[in-house]
């Protein structure tokens, strides 16, 4: 790439992402990564990074909704397989079937509105059993009529029952472990009402790292493919990921030893981070002194001028911290960091 | 989930009666409709503020002006920054606090210059008797008016002071502006030329939520599933939230990468069929659980996360109080997955 980037942008760096997908891959064999792309792929831009992963051999894409499966459904051929769980009876079901994409149901109401959306095909189901969490997913005490239900719209030829899932809290190994019983009981009560889909799934990055007996067939990834760490740790090298974007720009004043930069809050820098966290110049650690709306200023090191590059957090290679350093110092999760970039920021990918 | 299960609601109505407001009580008004018209919709935003009366607006760079003149609004435009696309013959002055800054406006095409000028802890613009900074600027482009910047905890007079310290420097007849919405309810609106009001427009409370005005956005999402909830069981991740009796719960859309922030998780309120009802366990990416209690909810009814205080709804200042962060912070980083609709 020989033309300039902007002063500010998100740099996406695409061989870093080829490198967490495959540290994915490798870690969580045999059972298949599913790559999690709600949210534009967390901010780095899915119209990109979805091609790209099927590409390093990605089979499975988690989308959320219908809506962001139908936008993946258009980047990928029909092999591959297409996630979507956060779904009401209100929804396109039957348009969203007709493209092939799985469906996740967590709730007797959606299920039969699936069962009946006329589709000339059994639309393809998960049926998901809440497991502790209380969001989406079918209490364990409803689960035996709700999976009798499910083989019997199969029998008809309505669904067919692809998979069993659910979610984890990981608020502790106790409860996951707690969940993971519920899973298996679960699991019990679907292979007795005669169903045996090929699919179960219960855990998203961190579990898939590190608990092996709570990956099953399939793991539903996005943190660590964009090298995103879990706050609190294991941090990235222990993963053996790397963050994929980072956010830069570049000193706009020098005034009493303070650089000042054009983001700030409304960029989704958040200001209660000021005196907390550091920025990266020329390999520098330059403390963040004030985050307002429109800009920031940082001590600014020996010898800075107008125009450095300055990057607000990354995989480190300027002397920059992790979104997930970021989070750590403010209390948060470093998703919520990247989610908040200003989207009409560009992105840049290399 | 169907396209007005995130929505961010915005009326135009009382944008508009904001911007009367402010205008009445000021000679001129630039109306800040920068930063995506405060996240809300640039060009709706930034049409109603000159169909309302605005006599300027000031928008975040050259990008922005562009999209505003595009769309048809012909009134004068500033831009905060001289950056982005060329704006030669579409009536755009740029605000400038170095020579550089200048420069680059002139180079982009900008009619004229805003020079700033730093009253007080801004870290941008001139020192009020920087006499060769200034004369720099003005010998580059037009000077069409002083723009004074200020800390937002530099006190009026201080910074009143230095605004006319630099017009003295400048010579006489330069316009200027230097308050903001904080000014003007403190009866310093007469005292220039213009005054430059962003959070008052659209009715952002201060974080002590004191009103500015006329509450104008709400944002709302919609219950996805009603379910169980048995004493003791545990909420979302990480757990921070058990149930202390048997109740119900509701999944609601939105979440933190909708601008809710994932902090506020058992600590904010929703309202519901104009009942509140609290946000339980942690705020996930996409959505929250509330708490029914006694409140009846059906999937698809709609839940507000943001509304008019006025009229007993949760409002910025309670998410403000939680997350220390300003309400204008918070107001205009709701995130792009939710829908802007307008109405009056």
């Amino acid at each position: 790439m020989t033309e300039k980037p902007p002063p500010t942008h998100a740099l996406v760096d695409l061989a870093t992402f080829d490198a967490n997908l495959d540290a994915v891959r490798d870690r969580v064999a045999p059972a298949r990564h599913m790559f999690v792309v709600k949210n534009d792929a967390y901010a780095h831009g899915a119209d990109v990074l979805v091609p790209r992963a099927v590409q390093r051999g990605v089979e499975w894409i988690g989308a959320l909704d219908i809506e962001t499966a139908q936008h993946v459904r258009a980047l990928v051929g029909d092999d591959v397989r297409v996630f979507a769980w956060l779904l009401s009876a209100r929804d396109d079901l039957a348009g969203a079937a007709g493209e092939g994409i799985d469906l996740g149901v967590g709730d007797r109401s959606v299920l039969e509105a699936v069962a009946s959306a006329g589709t000339t095909s059994p639309v393809r189901v998960h049926l998901k059993v809440d497991t502790g969490l209380n969001r989406n997913g079918v209490r364990l005490e409803d689960w035996e009529p709700f999976v009798a239900r499910a083989a019997d719209l199969q029998s008809e030829g309505r669904i067919v029952v692809e998979g069993i899932w659910s979610h984890i809290s990981e608020a502790s190994d106790d409860d996951d472990d707690h969940a993971r019983t519920r899973f298996e009981s679960a699991l019990d009560a679907t292979a007795a009402a005669s169903l045996t889909p090929a699919w179960r799934h219960l855990s998203a990055s961190a579990a898939s790292f590190l608990r092996p007996e709570f990956r099953y067939d399939l793991v539903r990834v996005g943190a660590f493919a964009y090298g995103i760490s879990p706050a609190g740790g294991p941090h990235e090298p222990e993963l053996g990921i790397s963050p994929v974007l980072s956010l830069r720009t570049r000193v706009v004043d020098l005034r009493d030893g303070e650089a000042v930069l054009p983001l700030g809050a409304w960029h989704g820098v958040p200001s209660i981070a000021a005196g907390k966290v550091h920025v990266g110049i020329h390999g520098s650690r330059a403390r963040v002194l004030r985050i307002e709306r429109e800009w920031m200023s940082v001590a600014a090191p020996q010898g800075s001028r107008l125009g450095d590059e300055a990057v607000l957090f990354g995989p480190g290679d300027d002397g920059e911290p992790t979104a997930t350093e970021w989070a750590e110092a403010i209390d948060t999760i470093g998703e919520e960091i990247v989610l908040a970039v200003d989207r009409r920021i560009p992105r840049i990918y290399r | 989930m169907t396209a007005d299960s995130r929505r961010l609601a915005v009326r135009l109505d009382r944008l508009a009666a904001n911007v009367r407001r402010y205008r009445q009580a000021a000679h001129g008004l630039i109306a800040r409709v920068d930063h995506d018209g405060f996240g809300l919709g640039l060009v709706p935003v930034a049409r109603e503020c000159a169909d309302a009366g605005a006599d300027l607006l000031a928008v975040a760079d050259f990008d922005e002006a562009v999209r505003v003149r595009a769309a048809g609004v012909s009134i004068p435009l500033l831009a905060f920054r001289p950056d982005g696309a060329s704006v030669a013959g579409l009536g755009v002055v740029a605000a400038a606090g170095t020579r550089t800054e200048a420069e680059r406006a002139v180079d982009r095409g900008a009619d004229g210059i805003h020079t700033v000028i730093d009253c007080g802890g801004a870290r941008r613009g001139f020192a009020p008797d920087d006499a060769s900074g200034m004369a720099s600027v003005a010998s580059i482009a037009p000077v069409a008016a002083l723009m004074g910047v200020a800390d937002p905890r530099v006190a009026h007079d201080h910074a009143a002071d230095a605004l006319q310290r630099a017009r003295g420097t400048i010579g006489t007849g330069v316009p200027a502006h230097l308050h903001g919405t904080r000014g003007v309810l403190a009866g310093r609106g007469a005292d220039d030329e213009f005054v430059r009001v962003g959070r008052g427009l659209y009715g952002i409370p201060y974080p002590d939520g004191t009103a500015t005005g006329s509450v104008v956005a709400r944002l709302t999402g919609r219950v996805v599933l009603t379910k169980r909830i048995a004493a003791g069981e545990g909420v979302s991740y990480g757990y921070i939230y058990r149930a202390e009796k048997d109740g119900r719960i509701a999944l609601v859309t939105c979440g933190y990468a909708d601008g809710v922030p994932r902090i506020v998780g058992n600590d904010a309120e929703v309202a519901i069929g104009g009942h509140r009802a609290r946000v339980i366990g942690r705020v996930a990416m996409d959505v929250v659980v509330v708490d029914l209690g006694g409140v009846t909810a059906q999937p698809g009814d709609e839940v507000v996360f943001l509304g008019d205080p006025a009229e007993g709804e949760p409002g910025l200042a309670e998410w403000a109080r939680i997350t220390g962060r300003d309400t204008v912070e918070l107001a205009a980083t709701i995130g792009p997955r939710v829908i802007r609709s307008y109405q009056r």
